[in-house]
């Protein structure tokens, strides 16, 4: 294992311990100390307040737990949808490949917005902010993999008509064991580039979607209200602090490309 | 008489030192729907409107008290139905086109022309039709089926247009006309070489050469413009980019007070909404609406949404409306202990820190409001937590525009409801449709064919009888009462009257920004740059 491999691993974890020990030692994301709004971080909040006089850190440390988590689960829904379809077209060829590259293109041309406009007022308004959420990332999940897929089918195709598969057949390897021992395998270092680029890509279209009320609600903070304030350019000067949400997303998405990347290299 | 001397030395000051000529610039928002004066109905075709035409009657922006334009001067008759107005004489289109008392006839024909289509025509509706007019000489004489009370608003927004000219409605009155209009781009008025007014020295007016408007939605690149020189006015700017131009340009920013807006919440009290019985039965209790505005820090949503530029809003109208303002109203204050109270005489309780009702439900219920608005959520946000101390708890739904208005218009699928309203009419008359227990925009219980309680069957009968009334005395009496009901029922409860904020480059004299549109250009005939040609910087 290379040092760079430990080393995100290591940051990994300690970013997912933190935002799991937040639930015990910064649990307090929604009260608003209206006295001390926009404060620099002090003893009494590390990570200094927001605009509502709310701490930081603990919104931080929520939000990340709620987002990685989710934009997690939801990356992996897409991921698992994408590759069926998308390796099923790709091995298969032929009908089977038009149709599932049809159906992957009527999948891409629902106007998405509206659909999330629709699900919103098809939500009852006492819906919880969990609840909202969790439909929010189940949606992203169900409408985001087309993009994905076609990576995986290009692939599939691409093994399809490889020398490797020619010899494969000529060694008399067929059927499901030509598939899932060896075609399959193929497509790890795809699946895991898929999942680390759709987790960020959630996480933001999260934050794009609070712009149309889908996003997360209020007090519930998320990596995508977080980024919300970068907006605010005064903000970002006067409270650097802010930019501290951006900043871990990053870490996190490299370490975790860089610990799966390194992982699928030694495999 | 020191005041007095002082305003006329400033007076004679800002006349001597006015230099002719220079282009005003300042970004609008949004591209004019339609520049045909009589159909102008957004705010940038209406700014455009108030710079270009000729008015009878103009409301004067800072004194809010109307004053003789096209009018040399107007009588009433007793039954308030016959408006009679004196046509100023020798005054001339900016084509030279001589205006008359036809002029004011044909605009009539025009403005209620169904052809049209004109806006502003509903306002002169009456009774049973609109006004007929009469001509004598330079005599006017305008006829409504039934009493007008409010007929200063009105002629203040009538544009006048020319019989006889051969350019139509690009023929015009006002200080300015339309030179180019580049659509996307931006427009361009020039001075009308016509108008008719000068200063107090027999100087033609208006002093600046041109207007340029140039169209900008991006509020940073206006900013940016503004602080390179290129715009020398920018309006209703976001409080928190005020505070910074404040650090770096103190002298250029302008907070004239409370606008006439406000931002409020109601509960939903449609008998049909579908909602609950035990919730409908929280939302009509008088008592219910009166603990939620007695337990809402109005004073931190001032200081922290708007960074104090805003004060708590006392009810359907903001103190900035001196005459209408109803100054007997009390102050609205956070008042824990009363909300408290008024709870339990109505049956509530509160148990570990939950509110429940006399049936044992606990007071939950939804705050909508139009997503997008960071003002608004960040005011939802700290309405949580301020019925949070009374036990209640309110979840937050932020939905997109045209979701909330069906809601909110059509379907009444909602239970309480943030929202800000702009008002641009000083007189309560402009709030018949609010107010009306039948009207439309009677937002907390829209359309009803008859008052459902007695307070509003009053509000009803008093907004009626103010309509009808010409004194502005006993009508400011009546609708004082409007606002004493509204303020101890709170059918809305108004939370804030945002501050009217702006900013002006140093070397652009006479500005007098007012809360009321055109805020920052009501007078700009008179405005002018401290040195010829210096337009260039701030």
């Amino acid at each position: 294992m290379s040092l760079l491999r430990k080393l995100s691993v290591v940051l990994l974890i300690l970013v997912a311990a933190a935002s799991l020990a937040g639930i015990w030692i910064a649990p307090d994301y929604a009260t608003q100390n209206r006295d001390s709004i926009q404060q620099p971080p002090s003893r009494q909040f590390l990570l200094g307040t927001d605009q509502l006089g709310r701490d930081n850190l603990s919104r931080l440390l929520s939000g990340l737990r709620l987002s990685l988590f989710l934009a997690s689960a939801g990356a992996a829904l897409s991921c698992a949808l994408a590759l069926i379809l998308g390796a099923l077209s790709g091995f298969a060829g032929g009908f089977v490949e038009t149709l599932l590259l049809s159906c992957i293109g009527v999948v891409d041309s629902v106007p998405w917005l509206f659909l999330f406009l629709a699900v919103r007022a098809l939500l009852p308004l006492n819906a919880t902010p969990s609840a909202s959420i969790w439909v929010t990332f189940a949606m992203l999940a169900v409408l985001g993999w087309t993009h994905a897929a076609r990576v995986f089918q290009a692939a599939a195709r691409e093994f399809r008509n490889s020398d490797a598969m020619v010899f494969a057949r000529a060694c008399g390897i067929a059927g499901w064991r030509l598939w899932l021992r060896h075609a399959l395998p193929t497509l790890r270092q795809v699946s895991i580039t898929q999942f680390t680029i759709l987790i960020p890509a959630f996480i933001l279209a999260e934050a794009g979607l609070g712009l149309l009320g889908l996003g997360v609600s209020e007090p519930l903070p998320s990596l995508g209200n977080l980024l919300r304030q970068l907006e605010n350019r005064e903000l970002v000067h006067s409270n650097p602090e802010v930019l501290l949400p951006l900043a871990v997303l990053v870490v996190v998405m490299l370490c975790f490309r860089t610990a799966c990347g390194d992982l699928e290299l030694t495999s | 008489m020191k005041k007095l001397s002082l305003l006329f030395g400033y007076a004679l000051a800002t006349v001597l030192l006015a230099a002719p000529g220079g282009e005003l610039r300042f970004c609008v928002r949004a591209e004019p729907r339609n520049l045909h004066p009589l159909v102008a109905i957004d705010d940038v075709s209406d700014t455009v409107r108030y710079l270009t035409a000729g008015v009878l009657i103009r409301v004067n922006r800072s004194t809010q008290q109307a004053e003789p334009e096209l009018a040399t001067g107007w009588s009433v008759s007793r039954d308030s139905r016959c408006i009679t107005f004196q046509i100023r004489q020798g005054v001339k289109f900016s084509d030279g086109t001589p205006f008359s008392a036809a002029d004011v006839d044909y605009t009539f024909h025009q403005l209620l022309d169904l052809k049209l289509q004109a806006p502003l025509a509903d306002s002169f509706l009456t009774g049973s039709g609109g006004p007929h007019c009469e001509i004598r000489a330079e005599i006017v004489k305008v006829t409504f089926p039934s009493p007008i009370a409010d007929f200063v608003s009105l002629f203040d927004q009538l544009p006048i247009l020319s019989a006889q000219s051969k350019l139509g409605t690009k023929a015009v009155l006002g200080p300015f006309m339309i030179k180019d209009y580049k659509p996307g781009v931006e427009l361009l008025l020039e001075r009308n070489p016509n108008y008719w007014k000068s200063d107090s020295q027999g100087r033609k007016l208006p002093y600046l050469d041109s207007v340029r408007l140039p169209i900008q939605q991006n509020r940073e690149t206006e900013l940016a413009r503004f602080r390179r020189g290129d715009v020398q006015l920018i309006d209703t700017i976001d409080p928190a980019i005020f505070d910074q131009l404040a650090k770096e340009m103190p002298d250029v920013v302008r907070d004239s007070g409370p606008s006439l807006d406000s931002e409020m919440m109601w509960v939903n009290q449609t008998s049909g909404a579908p909602l609950p019985a035990y919730k409908k039965q929280w939302f009509k209790s008088r008592a219910f609406r009166m603990a939620l505005s007695d337990a809402i820090r109005r004073a931190d949503i001032c200081r922290i949404v708007y960074r104090g530029h805003a004060r708590p809003a006392y009810g359907p109208i903001s103190p900035s409306n001196s005459f209408w303002f109803n100054q007997k109203l009390k102050a609205p204050e956070f008042n824990l202990a009363a909300a408290k109270a008024e709870l339990n005489g109505a049956g509530f309780n509160l148990r570990d820190k939950t509110l429940y009702d006399a049936a044992g439900h606990a007071v939950e219920f939804s705050l909508i409001t139009n997503s997008g608005n960071e003002t608004r959520e960040k005011i939802a946000a700290m309405l949580q937590q301020d019925l949070a101390a009374i036990g209640i708890k309110l979840n937050i739904v932020t939905l997109d525009f045209k979701s909330l208005i069906e809601r909110i218009t059509s379907s009444f699928n909602y239970e309480a409801c943030l929202l800000g309203l702009r008002r641009v009419e000083l007189d309560p008359n402009s709030q018949m449709n609010v107010w009306l227990s039948s009207g439309p925009n009677h937002q907390f219980n829209p359309g009803q064919k008859s008052p459902e309680t007695p307070w509003e069957a009053e509000i009803d009968a008093l907004m009626h009888k103010q309509a009808s009334e010409l004194d502005r005395a006993r009508r400011k009496a009546w609708f004082d009462r409007v606002q004493e009901i509204a303020a101890g029922q709170q059918p809305f409860i108004y939370l804030v009257n945002p501050h009217s904020l702006s900013a002006v480059a140093r070397i652009l004299k006479n500005t007098a920004p007012t809360p009321l549109p055109p805020q920052l250009v009501w007078n700009a005939e008179y405005l002018f740059f401290a040195s010829e040609g210096a337009q260039k910087g701030l």
